[in-house]
């Protein structure tokens, strides 16, 4: 679950010193089908210098097509990837200077730590004597300088992701690719390595393309997220603007828990308010919003909700009945049935002064007019 | 980035799997020179010569002898088929229940006899069935037999030596797929309370299906070819088509006959050879001498 | 079931794996004892100890002549299906060739196809090219067979580690040549080997091609081996089938330990079977 906490993204601790300065990535009518299959459909997307992007969506979305393209892997069905304002499409990957960190680490199994991240200080022909120091010096970077000599399949999955960030890392590209970095790991090391990805981040200053399935991760991580579904961006932007702003169902949902309501009819409610009447037959208020003619759609967040014995003064108050109610870390979650059978979900702070309503009592459910969120009904 | 000056818009798209097709180059030209080349000939030749026309073939359905030696080379195909899989299936059971030292020490009794030569192997089975040989010494001294029988060259030879060649081939299929079957669904019937029987017939069987078929299929069409086995221990009294074949070329120079026959066993071969492609659909082919 | 039946039952399924696995064994148990016989005819069990075989063996010509043969055929004709069977898989396995399935088809059916008619096909085009009898074209003949196996044991070794691998090479600014050397041939450099090992075997037991392909000047083991037997039996053929038999198992332990050095990266227990398979 999505808490409004770690939205202030780490990635607004802006750091002081950074090795490479980030390139700049856009994407130009990209696309990509498989015989006839859409995997991709034209795309634009600008990213950056020094922008740490992240890539979501349910699988079969089109990220990985589109990290794969920006690699090199995949070869576009038509349309432009350029860094730093030269299209690449042409240039195999090994000439597009692009560092790349795998989902199952993909390091070399029959060489060494170290020659795992020499490897590419290699390929580029650089001095023994420099490898060694560049070497030395990624290995302290990732914290694993004693592990030199030790073979990938002596580390744990964590190491070897380390190792994975060192290798992609060690020419200074300006460009990092990861395609689920952490997908192998299980939830305390990934939470971890969250961090220790940011600090690498920071440190480094490459502009990082990164793909993952997990919303919390790219939340906490990313200065800014692009959603994408069946084949096409649905929308792009910082993590906060996407949650309390989506511009669709789909990402509403898709981003945290929502509970979404259709709408049955608007009617403007001045000062500056709007009425709305759902297809429940809840009446809510919201404030007054530029696109409100195209169909639309409530979205309120659980956590929103304010639970009480009596309704209040806010601006929406709906009365219904606690269906159920289950206690996560640190959080209520209640069912609340209201008009129409209809179940809202509401999350509280478990906090020893907040009352808890046993499944069965009849409440008041009520919340903000800013947290209406209205949203385009689009697929 | 200075090194990925730029081929401006419009560049071909880089492909990663684009220029490996060159690799199949030199293999491809040379299977198509020593391989697919002859074979065009062979059949070529069993059409064209002596004279353009059937006649050949004519000859190779009409003639008793020749008749005799393919439905016998069909049925001694069939025969052998059927006796290996009574025999390899439960043993294929056993190995793919062993694990550790004994599972090794199981493969290694299928695997050794597989890297013996079919040459000496053939030798080793014409000691035991010679008139003074092991099984007449065994079946004289267990009062069965009276006198020595004549069992080289002989039908009975010939199938002992076939299947005991042909027995790790469906052996091995039969374990890849027995050992493909996910236990925990055996477990499940056990705790849903099948009985032993139905757990087998209702669960294993059907899984271990289609190793049946991928090693019945294989067997089958190396059988058709056998040529070691059935000319020393078979004789003229059990003929198969690839000793006809190599002594129509090699003692009666009849070339354009030898070639319809060997035509004809492509054509068959071929067929089976499909089925078998077939069966085993994206796995790679299994491998057979 | 009762315990008692059930016990029976057990005993009776022991005894047919034993005894099918002393089938398995027959033949090599046979021979092997016969080598050592003191008489000249074949009775089992021999009669007596005695290395006098080996000694005619060694002092024989003609059995030292099909043996270098053996190997004067049977290793050139591995490199050749080493290096052609290694191309074709890298092709089938990295490239998207279209009609792959076709192309596999092809490239394994020498293997499938009865000898004996690739034999009197391949007569009259060594003829053509004046190879017929010579050792170019027994070894070339001997490649088609060794080919097969190399692009299948090769090909399995290709599937048997994750390809992403190939993909960070080439990331890291490998290009095709350099993230092949650096980094696919060290991964299959054991499937190739296994396949060589295999392509040389198949050579060195195959007879159908030798008896069309060689004269006395050229045969090989198997061939002389095969004329001996038409002729009359020795214990001298038990000689030499223990010889071949014995280093027909020090290549099996060969290629086993190959098989084992492999990178032991995620592999299903049907891949294994497989790779057994591939092994045969």
């Amino acid at each position: 679950m999505l808490d409004p906490k770690p939205l202030e993204s780490l990635a607004d601790r802006r750091p002081e010193k950074r090795a490479v300065s980030g390139a700049a990535l856009r994407l130009a009518a990209l696309a990509k089908d498989y015989g006839g299959v859409t995997a991709l459909a034209p795309t634009d997307l600008e990213v950056r210098p020094g922008e740490f992007f992240s890539l979501i969506g349910p699988s079969g979305s089109g990220k990985s097509t589109l990290l794969g393209m920006v690699a090199g892997f995949v070869p576009p069905s038509a349309g432009r990837i350029l860094i730093d304002g030269a299209d690449v499409v042409a240039l195999p990957p090994y000439r597009r200077n692009i560092g790349m960190v795998f989902q199952n680490y993909a390091l070399f199994p029959h060489m060494s730590v170290a020659e795992n991240i020499a490897f590419p200080l290699r390929m580029r022909k650089m001095p023994r004597s420099r490898i060694e120091a560049r070497v030395k010096e990624m290995l302290e970077t990732v914290r694993l300088a004693g592990f030199a000599e030790r073979s990938p399949a002596q580390l744990s999955g964590g190491q070897q992701q380390r190792v994975a960030l060192a290798r992609a890392a060690a020419y200074d590209p300006a460009l990092l690719l990861m395609d689920e970095p952490l997908g192998a790991l299980d939830k305390n090391l990934r939470e971890e390595m969250q961090y220790e990805i940011k600090r690498f981040h920071s440190k480094i200053g490459a502009t990082i393309l990164y793909v993952t399935h997990d919303q919390d991760e790219a939340a906490t991580m990313s200065d800014r997220i692009a959603i994408l579904n069946g084949g096409r961006i649905v929308q792009v932007g910082r993590p906060r603007e996407l949650y309390e702003a989506p511009n669709s169902p789909f990402v509403a949902s898709f981003l945290g828990e929502a509970n979404l309501f259709e709408v049955a009819a608007v009617s403007n409610a001045p000062p500056m308010r709007l009425r709305v009447v759902t297809r429940e037959g809840l009446t809510l208020a919201a404030h007054q919003h530029a696109r409100i003619e195209a169909g639309v759609m409530i979205c309120v967040r659980p956590e929103a909700i304010q639970i009480g014995s009596s309704g209040g003064a806010a601006a929406n108050s709906v009365e219904g009945r606690v269906i159920d109610v289950v206690y996560t870390a640190g959080m209520l979650r209640y069912r609340i049935e209201v008009m129409g059978g209809r179940a809202v979900i509401v999350r509280r702070p478990l906090q020893r002064q907040v009352p808890i309503f046993e499944v069965g009592s009849p409440v008041y459910l009520s919340w903000d007019l800013a947290d209406t969120i209205l949203v385009p009904n689009t697929p | 980035m200075a090194e990925a000056a730029t081929p401006g818009p419009g560049g071909r798209p880089w492909t990663l799997y684009r220029g490996y097709a060159v690799l199949l180059l030199p293999p491809g030209l040379f299977l198509a020179v020593f391989f697919l080349w002859p074979l065009i000939r062979v059949v070529l030749r069993s059409l064209l010569e002596p004279h353009p026309g059937l006649a050949n073939y004519g000859r190779v359905f009409g003639e008793a002898a020749f008749a005799r030696a393919l439905s016998n080379t069909i049925e001694t195909a069939g025969v052998v088929t059927v006796l290996c899989l009574v025999i390899a299936y439960p043993l294929a059971y056993a190995i793919a229940r062993a694990d550790g030292r004994r599972l090794k020490l199981f493969m290694i009794f299928v695997l050794v006899p597989l890297w013996t030569s079919a040459v000496i192997r053939s030798f080793g089975w014409m000691i035991v069935f010679q008139r003074q040989g092991v099984l007449n010494d065994l079946l004289l001294a267990l009062g069965i037999t009276h006198s020595r029988l004549t069992l080289l060259p002989g039908s009975l030879a010939v199938h002992v030596g076939m299947v005991h060649i042909m027995l790790p081939f469906m052996i091995l299929p039969l374990i890849a797929g027995m050992r493909g079957i996910d236990l925990n669904l055996m477990r499940a019937a056990d705790v849903l309370g099948a009985p032993p029987r139905r757990r087998f017939l209702e669960i294993f069987l059907p899984l271990s299906l289609p190793g049946v078929s991928a090693g019945v299929a294989l067997v089958f069409m190396t059988s058709l070819g056998f040529f070691i086995t059935p000319a020393l221990l078979g004789g003229a009294r059990h003929t198969m088509a690839a000793v006809l074949i190599e002594e129509e070329a090699n003692v009666q120079l009849d070339w354009p006959l030898a070639s319809a026959l060997a035509t004809t066993l492509l054509i068959v071969t071929t067929v089976l050879y499909l089925v078998y492609l077939r069966l085993m659909r994206r796995s790679l082919p299994l491998i057979g001498r | 079931m009762t315990g008692k039946s059930r016990l029976l039952a057990r005993a009776a399924f022991a005894i047919f794996v034993a005894l099918s696995f002393l089938y398995l064994m027959l033949p090599s148990l046979i021979v092997v004892p016969m080598s050592f016989s003191r008489l000249a005819y074949l009775s089992f069990p021999p009669t007596g100890f005695s290395l006098h075989w080996y000694a005619g063996l060694a002092s024989n010509a003609a059995w030292r002549g099909a043996a270098a043969n053996s190997f004067l055929i049977g290793l050139p004709a591995a490199l050749i299906a080493v290096a052609l069977g290694t191309a074709a898989a890298l092709a089938v396995e990295r490239g998207a060739i279209r009609w792959s399935m076709l192309a596999i088809a092809f490239i394994v059916a020498p293997m499938m196809l009865p000898h004996v008619i690739l034999a009197i096909g391949l007569y009259p085009v060594m003829l053509d090219l004046g190879l017929l009898h010579g050792y170019f074209g027994a070894i070339i003949g001997h490649a088609v067979i060794g080919l097969p196996l190399v692009f299948v044991s090769v090909s399995a070794a290709l599937r048997n580690y994750p390809p992403n691998i190939e993909l960070a090479a080439m990331i890291c600014g490998a290009d095709r040549l350099r993230s092949f050397l650096h980094v696919t041939f060290p991964m299959i450099r054991m499937g190739v080997l296994g396949g060589g090992i295999l392509a040389f075997s198949a050579s060195f037991d195959e007879l159908m091609l030798s008896l069309f392909l060689t004269n006395t000047g050229t045969r090989t083991l198997p061939r002389l081996i095969w004329e001996q037997l038409n002729d009359f039996l020795t214990p001298t053929i038990a000689a030499v089938a223990t010889l071949i038999f014995a280093f027909s198992l020090l290549l099996f332990a060969a290629l086993a330990a190959s098989g084992r050095r492999a990178p032991a990266m995620a592999s299903s227990p049907a891949l294994r079977a497989d790779e057994a398979t591939a092994h045969a």
